[in-house]
């Protein structure tokens, strides 16, 4: 039923000609600082930044174009006048104790910045390999859970809003922004067409390169090197007009849907605030580690695998068990797919086992199709963070499920429940220290890296005991 | 002109036809169910030459950056007569230090003259037996190879980037070289796809000339060679021997199907008519589906099809397989507010009541 | 022909000859039903009272744990039997009460004289010691255990022997793994699989028989999900019989097992339905209850007995669909066990009803196409095994073949394996005749021939 929601909301989308909004409470934290940065590529150049537009909600952006960013010098000049901005923005951010945000149109534009951080923080130039290792930041943080790093603006918008289209058509920023606030009077899909001329991501059209951007950057290189300085300047300065023509509207959009998020019309989500510490630990822990001087390899060894992929799942339990706490959508959604117990308490008794033993037993009813619990399975209450139980049955009569548990904890809050109170129970709170005393302890089991995960496999070592002659016979002997 | 070509060239209404090769027969294979671009394709045509010449739009173009960049980044490769690519092998251990035979088929017939293309298919079949024999001779690369693929009884050509084989191997692999980034597991994977699939129409060519040739089609294999660009240099990736068993089966299965011959496709349209004349086009079966942007420059039209028609497609994968209940959008709208006839099965009853659900349920999440 | 329990006698052989030989790894692939966890078992008494050496095993859950202690419990001689487990686990009475089992909870109370030590991955990995603490690691359903939770526990022991079936339902992973991808030893992979990649030359084994599987079964499920892995069935004493007559063609689908047709399928008319489907679900037990009513009994392995709930089960690909089911069972058919193919690994029935993943559906996406998911599917009964969906899975896998989608330098292809596997299942089925309408609707005591 939960992929049925978001099938409804994108028919009631279409059927009003206009996004509907899917939660109540804001998805994502908008940082007050955050940085809007919208780059343009040149096409099949998947380093290059032809032009840059940086700034924040409300500010007009900063502009540098390069008439051509494959020559080097001219690139590189582009990127070291990024690197003090990004540079003090993080200064700040560190010394305020609160972590960088870079809001980016879409998810094309995530993927090219995420590009040129891998490629960057490698180059021999130190201040552009400074730039690229302030973006890695971002870039690895971008494919973690509840991350706030670094925001696509297409990815938060369609976290709050349902259009009346395909999903990878909410891609481009600006038919996203369409369905959301649409132009009076027109037909929705007329209007939405239209905004999809314009280039939201981070390539200009293919058509503008064809008839006016490459003309102009073959002027340019020509005027170059006829070293005729006028004609330089003036094809640069055409170029220039015409980044501009592409790069400011992609700014702007992406500003407007930080604007739209921004709206006080979204309500507050707790969920989000230890998502926020976490990025704040988070960033101050990468930024002491290149303090320290410590590399960010483009590969990964088995034993740096194994601590990223568990940081990410524990980090995956951790959002999920915050959201389903202080999220009212996925509370909800959790409910539909069966993530969270919604049941009502039909008996609760304490049960004396022996003298001085109680245990206090509950059962829990309800209609939720999609559950699957066991016996075994623990469960917490989402409303009070005392209380946790654990299934000990599980009985389908009919469209009713009944589930027989043992209160684990919370006892004394079991039994002030009353008969026919609804209670959700899912998983156990978030526990964003699990992950620091893993990694403890994983450095304890990892001390000595076993062959298995290294370059060469032991010898064979034959056992010099008595061998006996039928090996299977004797064998079976002991079993 | 052959009595093929003159079915060819009625169905295509006069215009003049586009060698489709890889790219366009991949795509063709993408979405098998599109009677609109198999038609299409098959009788010579592109869906942007449809664009431009039968809709009267602007076609898709790529970029001439790119563009520069892509033949740049083969021509360093096919540079020194090959030698660049034949490094980047032996960098890698696929062929050894004796394998050092290249021949560049466009050197021998350059033109894009129907002689020199000619001269070309005919150049390459000769090396291809050359290996067949086992005669010492046959290279090691073959660069700029032109193969025939025949569908539907109509012979396209293939004109690939290279095939590859040591002396050791028994047949050629196919190997496209492509300047999509190589970002390892973060490359785009519409980018591997398209490659991937690309190289496999050159291998079902080579089978279909093995066949031709009396020799089993096995030996074509199910692996292809790509190679990659690495972000921000001319740096070249290789990644030999990939597997591309799904894309082979994928290609096979759906240049199998039908329309099976010129036959049918003759009879899909009205007496007289062609596909040079726009409302042929737009009544000829079609399939949107979300991926044909990727590949298809018609996506646009029948994306303004299907939201005429109230196709569920138009919300995305997710809704067309849910409301497949329904058959139509305007059916699931009916059932989700209760309006028009009430359900005809049970299975239109159930849809119902969650769809009603799952709106209630919207709006509480919406709206708190 | 060698017998099957000739090879199987011979592949054990080799098993716990590698272990003399002192070779540093084995990775034993095993077909369903193969006897794993008896081959785990017989290696760890080896390695303990024949080797004289400190073996540890290692499962993926405490229910795997429980089994195996249960087990090696039983040993001839009463050889203690250590059982790892965190402080507060419920250990079934059984277990707790089985004088050879000796629960430790702390590491520093692991005998440092030869013996056995059994835990669960998990547990294992939160030892405290850098140190190899085994001469010889065993890992028990090693295919569910992802590399880097293997990582954790493979330096406990010098030598290892990894047990698992390729063929069931991948390690499940939550997180982005963009960052590996491409390697195909990387985190996410099965540990038998990385194990390989990274060292070719470890030694690899497979095991040629099933225990559980009869040989019609085999037929289908080895050259679907094991091509490359051939096994034959040990048993051919599987069989089904009524003392109540069947009525054509109401029964034809029971009645074609006693025929010798071990895995069959009935057809409910073609129909768009979503993932739950009432009709599949009323003719599913429908069937189950005809089966009883029948006055069933079954043979197995020269054990006659009565079909009864307890040898039933149903397993399905959505908690729906598990649910559609159980409300329909009854308190009479409390017995049957009904759960979704992931919970279904490591348990059998004699009789199984399976609700087909691609049933009702439009499309054939990653999951419902997934392999492992339908061999967990179709091999968990011993005796016969019945598929329900609706028409038009064929077709509906024709028409939604896979485009091709991996990742760069890695061969498989899961989504084409899966479609592959789909569709070799239902050419398998049609060829051989397995397809039978439903009879949702028809009565029992609608005019027919009976039969039997």
């Amino acid at each position: 039923m939960a992929d049925l929601l978001n099938v409804v909301a994108r028919m009631r989308a279409l059927e009003q000609g206009q996004a509907v909004r899917i939660v109540s409470q804001r998805q994502v934290l908008i940082q007050p600082g955050a940085q809007i940065l919208t780059m343009l590529s040149m096409a099949g150049e998947d380093t290059s930044v032809h032009a840059v537009a940086v700034g924040r909600l409300g500010v007009a952006p900063r502009i540098k174009v390069v008439a051509d960013p494959r020559r080097r010098d001219d690139q590189y000049e582009l990127l070291r006048w990024l690197l003090p901005h990004f540079e003090t923005y993080y200064a700040q951010c560190r010394a305020e104790g609160t972590f960088p945000q870079i809001w980016v149109s879409s998810d094309g534009a995530l993927g090219h910045l995420d590009t040129l951080a891998d490629r960057l923080r490698f180059t021999d130039d130190q201040q552009v390999q400074r730039l690229g290792e302030l973006w890695t930041y971002a870039g690895e943080r971008s494919p973690i859970a509840g991350q706030q790093a670094l925001i696509s603006a297409t990815s938060a918008l369609t976290a709050h809003f349902a259009t009346g289209q395909q999903e990878t058509e909410d891609e481009h920023l600006g038919a996203l922004l369409t369905w959301i606030e649409p132009p009076p009077g027109r037909d929705i899909f007329a209007a939405v067409a239209m905004a999809e001329q314009q280039p939201m991501g981070a390539k200009t059209d293919p058509r503008f390169d064809a008839d006016e951007l490459q003309p102009a950057v073959a002027l340019f290189n020509k005027a170059r090197k006829d070293n005729d300085v006028r004609a330089q300047d003036f094809h640069a300065g055409l170029i220039q007009q015409m980044m501009e023509g592409v790069i400011r509207p992609i700014y702007t959009a992406t500003q407007k849907g930080m604007a739209i998020l921004s709206d006080p019309r979204w309500q507050h989500n707790a969920a989000l605030v230890s998502l926020g510490e976490q990025e704040a630990s988070n960033f101050a822990r990468f930024m002491e580690a290149r303090d320290e001087g410590h590399r960010l390899p483009y590969h990964d060894s088995a034993k740096a695998a194994a601590f990223k992929i568990v940081a990410r799942e524990r980090t995956v339990d951790n959002v999920e068990a915050a959201f389903v706490r202080h999220d009212h959508a996925a509370r909800e959604r959790g409910a539909e797919s069966g993530t969270v117990l919604r049941g009502t308490l039909v008996d609760r008794q304490k049960v004396r086992l022996a003298p001085r033993i109680f245990e206090t037993r509950m059962v829990l009813s309800t209609a939720q199709d999609s559950l699957h619990l066991r016996a075994g399975d623990e469960l917490w209450h989402l409303d009070d963070p005392k209380l946790c139980i654990r299934v000990t049955e599980v009985e389908r009569r009919g469209p009713i499920s009944w589930v027989s548990a043992i209160v684990d904890k919370g006892k004394r809050a079991a039994l002030q429940l009353d008969i026919g109170n609804v209670l959700d129970l899912g998983p156990e709170n978030p526990d964003w220290g699990a992950t620091v005393r893993e990694f403890a302890q994983m450095h304890t089991r990892l001390a000595s890296a076993p062959w298995t995960h290294a370059e060469v496999v032991p010898p064979a070592m034959p056992s010099i005991r008595p061998r006996p002659n039928d090996l299977l016979a004797a064998v079976e002997r002991l079993v | 002109m052959t009595p093929e070509n003159a079915r060819l060239h009625q169905l295509r209404g006069g215009l003049a036809p586009v060698e489709v090769g890889a790219r366009g027969i991949e795509s063709l294979a993408r979405n098998a169910d599109c009677t609109r671009l198999r038609a299409i394709v098959i009788t010579g045509l592109t869906p942007s030459k449809v664009i431009e010449h039968v809709l009267g739009e602007l076609p898709d173009a790529m970029s001439p950056f790119a563009m520069t960049l892509t033949q740049a980044f083969e021509k360093r490769l096919l540079s020194n007569a090959g030698g660049s690519l034949l490094t980047v092998y032996r960098e890698k251990g696929h062929l050894d230090p004796q394998d050092a035979k290249i021949t560049n088929v466009a050197d021998l017939a350059p033109r894009d003259t129907q002689v020199d293309r000619i001269r070309r298919e005919r150049e390459t079949r000769r090396l291809i037996e050359l290996k067949l024999r086992g005669d010492p001779a046959a290279p090691n690369l073959i660069l700029k190879p032109r193969l025939t693929l025949t569908i539907v009884g109509v012979t396209h050509a293939i004109e690939l980037d290279y095939l590859v084989a040591s002396d050791r191997e028994p047949f050629y692999r196919v190997g496209v070289i492509k300047s999509y980034a190589d970002r390892v597991g973060k490359t785009n994977r519409a980018h591997i796809r398209t490659a991937c699939r690309e190289a496999s129409v050159g291998t079902l060519a080579l089978q279909q000339l093995l066949t031709s040739l009396g020799q089993p089609v096995e030996l074509a294999g199910d692996r292809i060679d790509m190679v990659l660009k690495a972000p921000g240099s001319f740096t070249p990736r290789l990644y030999a021997a990939q597997r591309a068993e799904s894309e082979l089966a994928s290609l096979t299965r759906a240049l199998a199907a039908a329309p099976s011959d010129l036959d049918q496709i003759e009879q899909m349209l009205p007496a007289g008519a062609s596909l040079a004349q726009p409302e042929v086009i737009e009544a000829l079966p079609n399939h949107y589906c979300s991926t044909c942007k990727e590949h298809c420059a018609l996506w646009q039209h029948c994306r303004a099809q299907a939201q005429a028609q109230g196709n569920a497609i138009i919300l995305g994968d997710q809704a067309a397989e849910q409301l497949a209940a329904a058959g139509s959008l305007n059916r699931a709208m009916d059932l989700l507010n209760g309006s028009g006839r009430p359900p005809d099965n049970r299975a239109e009853v159930v849809l119902a009541a969650e769809l009603r659900a799952a709106s209630t349920l919207l709006d509480r999440i919406a709206n708190g | 022909m060698t017998d099957p329990q000739t090879l199987a006698d011979e592949a054990l052989r080799e098993i716990l000859e590698s272990q003399w030989q002192g070779v540093p790894a084995v990775v034993l692939r095993s077909p369903p039903g193969a006897g794993k966890t008896g081959v785990a078992q017989r290696l760890a008494l080896q390695s303990a009272r024949l080797l004289h050496q400190r073996c540890m095993v290692v499962t993926q859950t405490n229910e795997q744990a429980f089994d195996l202690a249960r087990r090696l419990g039983r040993n001839a001689d009463g050889f203690p039997i250590h059982f790892y487990a965190r402080k507060d686990l419920d250990l079934p009475a059984d277990v707790r009460t089985n004088g050879n089992i000796r629960v430790i909870e702390e590491f520093g109370h692991i005998p440092q004289q030869p013996g056995i030590t059994i835990g669960n991955a998990a547990k294992w990995s939160w030892i405290d010691t850098g140190e190899a603490m085994f001469d010889l690691q065993v890992v028990d359903e090693a295919f569910q255990l992802p590399d880097y939770r293997f990582q954790l526990i493979a330096n406990l022991a010098p030598r290892l022997v990894m047990i698992g079936d390729p063929g069931q339902i991948d390690p499940f992973v939550h997180c982005e793994i963009e960052r590996w991808r491409c390697n195909p030893a990387g985190p996410q992979v099965s540990s038998p699989a990385a194990l390989v990649k990274r060292h070719p030359g470890v030694m690899q084994m497979s095991l040629p028989v099933s225990r559980r599987l009869n040989t019609d079964t085999v037929r289908l499920v080895q050259p679907a999900f094991y091509p490359e892995m051939p096994f034959e069935a040990m048993s051919e004493d599987r069989e089904l019989r009524f003392d109540v007559a069947g009525i054509v063609p109401f029964d034809a689908a029971l009645d074609a097992v006693t025929a010798g047709a071990k895995i069959v399928m009935v057809e409910l008319p073609p129909q768009l339905t979503g993932e739950r489907d009432e009709e599949i679900a009323d003719e599913l037990v429908a069937s189950i209850r005809r089966l009883l009513m029948r006055k069933a009994w079954v043979r197995d392995d020269g054990v006659v007995s009565r079909v009864s709930p307890e040898m039933i089960g149903v397993v399905c690909a959505h908690v729906s669909q598990v649910n559609a089911v159980r409300e329909r069972l009854g308190r009479d058919l409390a017995g049957v066990f009904v759960e979704t193919a992931n919970r279904y690994q490591g348990i059998e029935r004699a009789f199984m009803f399976v609700h087909h993943p691609l049933s009702g559906r439009a499309d054939a996406s990653a999951f419902h196409l997934d392999a492992g998911r339908l061999c967990v599917m179709l091999s968990r009964h011993r005796v016969a095994c019945w598929i329900f969906g609706r028409q038009g899975i064929a077709q509906q896998l024709t028409r939604y073949a896979p485009i091709g989608d991996r990742a760069l330098g890695i061969d498989d292809d899961p989504e084409y394996r899966g479609w592959r596997a789909h569709l070799t299942v239902m050419s398998w089925l049609a060829n051989a005749g397995r397809l039978y309408p439903a009879v949702h609707g028809m009565i029992a005591s609608a005019p027919g021939r009976a039969v039997g």
